[in-house]
C-alpha cells in the first residue's frame, strides 16, 4: 500500500512540476515577445524621433498627422503653431493603418512631401468691394489681399495617399471642368477602393491649412496606438 | 460586321484615349526640386543599436534632443495666412486674436531701381525689445510709396501717431504693433510688421516678455 502511495505521491509530484515548467516555459515565451515589442516600439520610437529633428532643424514649418493622439499639428523648430483634432468622417482604425502604410510605403518613409493639392471650391473672405476701397487706400492690389475659406481641398503625397478636407462653407467650384478632370483622373489611377480619409474642419483653421500646405511642405505621420 | 468594329473604335475608343491623354498633359508633373529627397536629403531610417543599454542610451539622447526644440514656457505664434496671433503654449491658448500681416506687395523705386517686398518674415525669433509709446522712423520706402522726398533730416521721418500705444521688437525692424486702422485688421495689408488692435495688445504686451519665443508662418 505504502509502495503505490510512494507511487502516487511521485506521479502527483511530478506533474506538478511538469504544470508549472509548462506555465514557466509559457511566460517565457509571453516575456520573450513582450520583450521583442518593447525592442521594435523602441526602434521605431527612435526612428520617429530623428525624423523630427531632421524637419525641427529646418526652421520651416511641418505637418503632422497624429493618429495616436487624433489630431493634426503644423510645428516649427518642434513646437505647435496650429493644431486641430483629427475628427475623421469614418472613425474606422483600419482606414488610418491602410493610410499610415501607403504613407510610408515599401520603405518605410516617416517623412514625405506634399506632392499636389487641389481647392475644389472656396468662398472669398473679405468681399471684394472692400477691398477694392483698402486696395486704392493701401497701395496693394486687391487680388494680394484676398484669402478664400475653403468649402473643401485635398492633400496630396503621391503612391494614392489623401486628405481630403471639408468645412461648412458654400463656396464657389474653382474651376468646374478641372475638379471634374482631377476626380476623374484620379478615379483612373485608382479603381480599387478608398483612397483618402475625409476630415470636418474650420473654415479658418482650413484657410491656414490650405495656404501652409503647398507642394513641398513636409509631413510626418504618426500611427495609432495598436 | 467590321464596319461596326469601326464604328465602336471611332464613338468610345478614341475619344477614350483622346480624354486620358489629355488628362496626362493637363496634370503637371511635381518638379523633382520638391521631392522629399530633394527637401530632407536621404531620408533612411536611422536604426538602434543592437546592444540593450547602448539602444537606451541613444534613444534617451534623441529625446533629449527633441525636448530642447519644445518651448519651456509661453510663446507668440503668428499665423500670416489667417492673420491670428496667439499667446499659448503646447496645450493652452491664452490670448487668440485677428491681426494684419504683410501683403507680399511690391515696390520699385523708378529714380534708383531700388526694389521692396513687404512680406512679414517666416521662421524664429525673439522678443528683442518692449517698447511703450513707440514712435515709426519711415524708412525709404515709405516715402516712395507716397510719391514724396526723401527728408534729409533724421527729425522728419518719425511719426508718433501710427504705431499704438505699444510694440515689441523682433528684430531687423519688425515689431508687433498697435495700430489707428483697426478696420482694416485681418486683412494683409502691413508692410511687414504685425499689426494688433489696442486691447489685444495691452494683453500681450502684459504676458510676454523680453525672450519669449515668436513662431510665425
Amino acid at each position: 500500500m505504502s509502495y503505490y502511495r510512494k507511487m502516487l505521491g511521485f506521479a502527483l509530484l511530478s506533474a506538478v512540476a511538469v504544470s508549472l515548467l509548462a506555465i514557466g516555459g509559457c511566460g517565457g515565451d509571453d516575456y520573450k515577445a513582450g520583450a521583442s515589442a518593447r525592442v521594435k516600439s523602441a526602434a521605431r520610437e527612435y526612428q520617429m524621433i530623428e525624423a523630427e529633428l531632421k524637419l525641427a532643424n529646418m526652421v520651416k514649418p511641418y505637418f503632422v498627422i497624429d493618429f495616436a493622439d487624433q489630431q493634426l499639428l503644423i510645428k516649427l523648430r518642434g513646437a505647435i503653431v496650429w493644431k486641430y483634432p483629427l475628427g475623421l468622417q469614418s472613425t474606422d482604425s483600419e482606414e488610418e493603418w491602410d493610410f499610415v502604410d501607403r504613407f510610408q510605403g515599401k520603405e518605410g518613409q516617416l517623412i514625405r512631401t506634399i506632392t499636389e493639392t487641389h481647392l475644389f471650391a472656396a468662398k472669398a473672405k473679405t468681399p471684394d468691394s472692400i477691398l477694392a476701397i483698402v486696395s486704392e487706400a493701401t497701395k496693394f492690389k486687391a487680388e494680394l489681399l484676398q484669402r478664400e475659406l475653403p468649402q473643401r481641398f485635398q492633400l496630396l503625397w503621391g503612391d494614392k495617399v489623401i486628405l481630403d478636407i471639408q468645412t461648412d462653407i458654400k463656396g464657389t467650384p474653382t474651376d468646374k471642368l478641372e475638379n471634374t478632370m482631377f476626380e476623374v483622373r484620379h478615379a483612373i489611377q485608382t479603381p480599387f477602393g478608398k483612397t483618402h480619409l475625409t476630415i470636418k474642419m474650420d473654415p479658418t483653421k482650413a484657410l491656414t491649412l490650405y495656404r501652409a500646405a503647398q507642394p513641398g511642405f513636409p509631413t510626418m505621420v504618426i500611427p495609432p496606438k495598436s | 460586321m467590321r464596319r461596326w468594329v469601326w464604328i465602336l473604335i471611332a464613338s468610345v475608343v478614341a475619344p477614350a484615349i483622346i480624354v486620358v491623354v489629355a488628362m496626362e498633359l493637363m496634370h503637371q508633373p511635381i518638379p523633382e526640386n520638391v521631392t522629399e529627397k530633394a527637401v530632407l536629403g536621404n531620408t533612411g531610417l536611422p536604426q538602434l543599436p543592437k546592444d540593450a543599454k547602448a539602444a537606451k542610451k541613444e534613444l534617451d539622447k534623441a529625446r533629449k534632443e527633441l525636448d530642447k526644440f519644445k518651448p519651456k514656457k509661453p510663446y507668440i505664434v503668428i499665423d500670416t495666412h489667417a492673420n491670428r496671433i496667439f499667446y499659448r503654449t503646447e496645450d493652452s491658448v491664452y490670448l487668440e486674436a485677428t491681426c494684419s500681416t504683410g501683403s507680399g506687395g511690391e515696390l520699385i523705386d523708378s529714380v534708383t531701381h531700388r526694389k521692396w517686398i513687404f512680406n512679414t518674415p517666416r521662421g524664429y525669433f525673439t522678443v528683442k525689445k518692449k517698447i511703450n509709446e513707440p514712435w515709426w522712423r519711415k524708412p525709404d520706402w515709405a516715402f516712395i510709396e507716397e510719391n514724396e522726398t526723401i527728408p534729409k533730416n533724421e527729425a522728419d521721418r518719425y511719426d508718433p501717431n501710427v504705431m499704438g500705444e505699444y510694440a515689441l521688437d523682433f528684430g531687423n525692424g519688425f515689431f508687433i504693433h498697435g495700430t489707428i486702422y483697426e478696420r482694416l485688421l485681418g486683412i494683409n495689408v502691413t508692410h511687414g510688421c504685425v499689426r494688433v488692435g489696442t486691447d489685444d495688445l495691452r494683453q500681450l504686451v502684459k504676458m510676454a516678455s523680453i525672450g519669449t519665443p515668436i513662431y510665425i508662418f
